[in-house]
C-alpha cells in the first residue's frame, strides 16, 4: 500500500522544553494508526506540527509526498482534523458549524449541502442537525465535533483523543463511525489515545509513545507477542542469585529478574524486591512459582500477573501505567 | 477573500445571538451620550454663573473700536459670563502671539461694531485660529460668545421695538389706547423670536492668513460631544476584536481554523471584518441618535458638517484602526485579565489623551499631555471628525488625520501579525 504520511525525526521543543524529540514513522492509504501513551507523551504536539498548527523545531514530514512546511495550504485540503477540545461554536446549530468549517475547504451551493447531509449521517445526529449545539450532551457535541473534521473529505483524519469525557453509547458510536469511515470509505486515521482498549479496538499498528519518543511502534499482535504468555511480578523479602536460577528453570518460565523498584502503587513494603517473571503460559507459570516459593518458606509479599495486552506492554517498556 | 468573508458571515451570526454584545456595542454608547450631554449640559450652565477666580481660560480680544458705546458692554458681558478672562490688545500682538502658538485663537471686534449695532445693522464678529488650533476649543469659545452675543441682540432689538412704539404714541396721543399691554407684548414677543432668527450679532472663524472664512453657523453641545463619545466607544471595538479571538483560542476553536487551509494573515482580517462592519453601523447609530434624538431632548443638534463622503471615509478609516488595534491586543495579552486590563489601558486612558473625555483645548494646556495626545489615534481620529463637522472641511483637509489613522492601523496589525500566537 502507498504510504500517506512519512515522518521523519519530527521534533518539538518549547523553549527549551523538549516535547518531541525526534520522532519517525509512516502510515499506509487505508490504514488506522494508533499513537498510545500517556497524557503529556507528545501526542497531541505531535498531531498538531502534522496539522499545520505548530511549526517543528526539527524534522519533517510529508503526506502524500507534499511536504507539510513547504505546500502547506495543499497538504491542509488532504487533512483533517477533529482535536481533543470541543472546538465548536456552542450557539450555532450543528449544521450552522458544519457548514462554516466545510465553506472553509471551498465547499459551497449544493455540495457544501450534500457533504453536511452526509456527515450528520455518518454521525447519527441528522434529527437535531437544527438544534444550537450547546443544548446537545456531551456525547452529541463529541459528534459534531467529529463530523466537523469530516465534512470536507480529508483523505487522511487525525482523531485526537475524540472519546474524552463521553459516555459508553456515545463512545461505542464514535468507535462505529471511525470503523464505517475507514472500511467503507476507505479513510486513512490517525488515533490517538491512552485507552489501551480503544485502540486495540481499532487500529491497525499502533506507535507507543512516552517522553516525547516512539518506545515501540508495531502491529497489535507483535506488540502484545513481546510479553510471550504473560508477565507475573512477585513481591518477595529476599532476592539472590539461586532464586532467580530457580525460578527461571520452572516450567513455563522463560525468565526471571529483579526490577529496580516497585511497578504498582500498591506494591510491597518497603523492604521488598520485585521479580518479574516472564512466562510462555501465565496460568502454568503461576502455580509453579507459588508452589516453589511455599516450598521453599519464602514470604510473598505481593503478587501481579500482567495479562498479555497493550497496558501490559506499556508497562513491561516503561515501568509505568498508562493512566498514571 | 472568500475564506475572510466565511469567517465573517459566521462571526457575525455568533455576535447576533449574543445579546450583552449588542448592549455594548449599541445601547451602552448611546445612553452614555445621553448622560455625559446631560450632565455636560448642567455644567456649562452653572459655568454661565458669575465666578470672580481667576482659573478661567485667558481670551485675547483685538478691539478695533475701542471707543464704542456697546464694545466695552460687551466685553465686559463676556468677561462676566465665565469661562474666559477677557485680556485686549492689539492686532499684531495677538498675530504674533498666534504664530507663535503662545494662544490658539483671538477675538476680533471690527471698528464699525458699535456703530453699526445702533442703527440696527447686522456685525461680524471673528475668531481667528491657529492652523493647529483645537476645534473643541473654538467651539467652546463659540457658544460662549454666541450666548453673550445673542442677549445683546435680544436687549438692543426689544428696546428698538419699546422706542418704535413710544415714538408713535408719542407723535399721536390720540392713539395711546391702540397700544394695549397685550399688543406691546406681542410686539416684544415678535423681536425676541427675530432676534432668535436673525441676531445682531453674527460670528465667523477662519485660520489666520487663510482667506476662506469656515462660517460655524451652530455648534450645539452635542457636536462637541457625540464626535469624541462615537471615537471613545469606536475604539472600545478593539476590546471586542480580542475578546473574540480569546474566545476562539478557549474553545479550541482557533486550532481548527489554524488547520484549515487558510492564510494566517486571511484569519486575522476575517476576526477583524465582522467588528469593523458592526462598528460602522454602531458609527452610524450614535451619529442618527446626536442629529435625531439629542435635538428633542434639548441638548442641540448634531451638526453634519458639508461632506458626508468625508466622514463615511473617516468612519471607515477609525473603524479600520480601532480593530487593528484589537488585533494587536490580542497578540500581546494571554489571558482574558491580560485583555481587559491593556484594553482599557489603551482604550481609556489613550481616550483621554484623545480628547473624547475632556476637551482636548484642557488638555493641550498641559504641555506634556499635549505631546502624548498626539501620540494616540484617538486625537487623531477626533480631529478628523470634528474638522469634517463643525468646521465644515471635506476630505482634502482631513487626509493628514486619515494618513496618520492610517499608519496606526498598518503598525498595530503589523505587530499583531508578527506576535500573534497560533499555536
Amino acid at each position: 500500500m502507498p504510504k500517506i504520511l512519512e515522518v521523519e525525526n519530527l521534533a518539538k521543543k518549547f523553549g527549551e522544553l523538549p516535547a518531541v524529540k525526534g520522532v519517525s514513522f509512516s502510515v499506509e492509504a487505508g490504514e488506522i494508526f494508533g499513537l498510545l501513551g500517556p497524557n503529556g507523551a507528545g501526542k497531541t504536539t505531535t498531531i498538531s506540527m502534522l496539522t499545520g498548527v505548530l511549526a517543528p523545531s526539527g524534522g519533517s514530514a510529508r503526506i502524500n509526498g507534499l511536504d507539510i512546511a513547504k505546500e502547506p495550504i495543499k497538504v491542509k485540503h488532504m487533512i483533517g482534523l477533529v482535536p481533543q477540545d470541543l472546538a465548536l461554536y456552542p450557539t450555532l446549530s450543528a449544521r450552522a458549524n458544519l457548514i462554516f468549517f466545510g465553506s472553509l475547504y471551498g465547499l459551497e451551493g449544493k455540495q457544501l449541502k450534500e457533504r453536511v447531509d452526509d456527515v450528520l449521517e455518518v454521525v447519527a445526529l441528522t434529527d437535531r442537525q437544527h438544534d444550537a449545539v450547546e443544548k446537545f450532551s456531551g456525547g452529541m457535541k463529541r459528534r459534531v465535533n467529529i463530523a466537523a473534521g469530516l465534512v470536507h473529505q480529508p483523505q487522511l483524519l487525525f482523531l485526537d483523543e475524540p472519546t474524552v469525557g463521553v459516555d459508553p453509547q456515545s463512545r461505542n458510536h464514535i468507535f462505529e463511525s471511525v470503523l464505517k469511515l475507514n472500511r467503507e470509505r476507505g479513510m486513512s486515521i490517525i488515533y490517538t489515545s491512552h485507552y489501551m482498549e480503544e485502540v486495540e479496538l481499532l487500529c491497525n499498528r499502533v506507535a507507543i509513545v512516552d517522553q516525547g519518543q516512539i518506545i515501540a511502534m508495531d502491529t497489535i499482535k507483535d506488540l502484545v507477542g513481546m510479553l510471550g504468555g504473560g508477565i507475573i511480578q512477585v513481591g518477595l523479602r529476599q532476592v539472590d542469585e539461586t532464586l532467580l536460577n530457580s525460578l527461571g528453570k520452572l516450567e513455563a518460565v522463560k525468565s526471571a529478574s529483579v526490577v529496580s523498584q516497585p511497578t504498582q502503587s500498591d506494591s510491597p513494603q518497603p523492604e521488598s524486591s520485585v521479580v518479574k517473571i516472564e512466562a510462555e503460559n501465565s496460568r502454568t507459570a503461576i502455580v509453579n512459582v507459588l508452589g516453589y516459593l511455599n516450598d521453599h518458606d519464602i514470604t510473598i509479599t505481593s503478587l501481579d500477573i500482567l495479562e498479555p495486552n497493550l497496558e501490559s506492554v506499556f508497562l513491561h517498556l516503561t515501568g509505568k501505567k498508562l493512566r498514571e | 477573500m472568500k475564506n475572510i468573508w466565511n469567517l465573517t458571515k459566521k462571526d457575525l451570526k455568533v455576535i447576533l445571538k449574543d445579546r450583552a454584545a449588542f448592549t455594548w456595542l449599541f445601547i451602552l454608547p448611546v445612553v452614555f451620550i445621553l448622560i455625559y450631554s446631560i450632565l455636560a449640559g448642567l455644567a456649562s450652565g452653572s459655568s454661565s454663573s458669575k465666578k470672580e477666580t481667576d482659573t478661567r481660560a485667558l481670551l485675547v480680544v483685538v478691539n478695533l473700536n475701542p471707543d464704542g458705546a456697546q464694545t466695552g458692554r460687551f466685553l465686559d458681558d463676556l468677561d462676566r459670563a465665565g469661562g474666559y478672562r477677557v485680556e485686549t490688545t492689539s492686532q499684531s500682538d495677538a498675530e504674533q502671539r498666534l504664530k507663535l502658538l503662545k494662544i490658539q485663537r483671538y477675538l476680533l471686534i471690527p471698528a464699525n461694531f458699535s456703530d453699526d449695532l445702533a442703527q440696527g445693522k447686522p456685525v461680524t464678529l471673528q475668531i481667528i485660529n491657529h492652523p493647529d488650533a483645537n476645534v473643541q476649543g473654538t467651539a467652546s469659545l463659540l457658544q460662549t460668545v454666541n450666548g453673550v452675543a445673542r442677549d445683546t441682540s435680544l436687549e438692543l432689538q426689544l428696546l428698538d421695538g419699546i422706542r418704535q412704539m413710544g415714538e408713535m404714541q408719542a407723535g399721536n396721543p390720540a392713539s395711546q389706547e391702540a397700544f394695549p399691554v397685550e399688543k406691546t407684548m406681542a410686539q416684544a414677543k415678535s423681536q425676541f423670536e427675530h432676534s432668535r432668527t436673525t441676531p445682531l450679532v453674527a460670528i465667523t472663524t477662519r485660520v489666520l492668513e487663510q482667506e476662506s472664512k469656515q462660517v460655524l453657523s451652530t455648534l450645539d453641545l452635542s457636536t462637541s460631544i457625540v464626535p469624541g463619545m462615537s471615537v471613545l466607544f469606536v475604539f472600545l471595538a478593539a476590546a471586542t476584536v480580542a475578546r473574540g479571538i480569546y474566545e476562539e483560542r478557549k474553545l479550541g476553536s482557533l486550532r481548527r481554523l489554524v488547520s484549515a487551509p487558510l492564510k494566517r494573515w486571511e484569519l486575522l482580517i476575517g476576526k477583524m471584518l465582522p467588528i469593523w462592519l458592526l462598528t460602522l453601523v454602531q458609527i452610524i447609530v450614535i451619529f442618527l441618535f446626536g442629529a435625531m434624538i439629542l435635538p428633542l431632548l434639548g441638548i442641540g443638534k448634531l451638526g453634519v458638517g458639508e461632506s458626508p463622503l468625508a466622514w463615511a471615509i473617516t468612519s471607515m478609516v477609525i473603524a479600520l484602526c480601532s480593530t487593528s488595534l484589537g488585533i494587536m491586543i490580542s497578540s500581546l495579552a494571554k489571558t482574558e485579565g491580560q485583555i481587559n486590563g491593556l484594553s482599557n489601558a489603551l482604550l481609556w486612558v489613550a481616550g483621554f489623551l484623545g480628547g473624547a473625555l475632556l476637551p482636548s483645548f484642557l488638555i493641550q494646556q498641559i504641555p506634556m499631555l499635549n505631546v502624548l495626545s498626539r501620540l494616540v489615534p484617538q486625537s487623531w481620529a477626533i480631529r478628523a471628525y470634528y474638522d469634517i463637522l463643525a468646521r465644515g472641511t471635506g476630505l482634502v483637509e482631513v487626509l493628514p488625520s486619515l494618513g496618520m489613522l492610517l499608519l496606526f492601523s498598518a503598525i498595530f496589525f503589523f505587530i499583531g501579525l508578527r506576535r500573534f500566537k497560533f499555536e
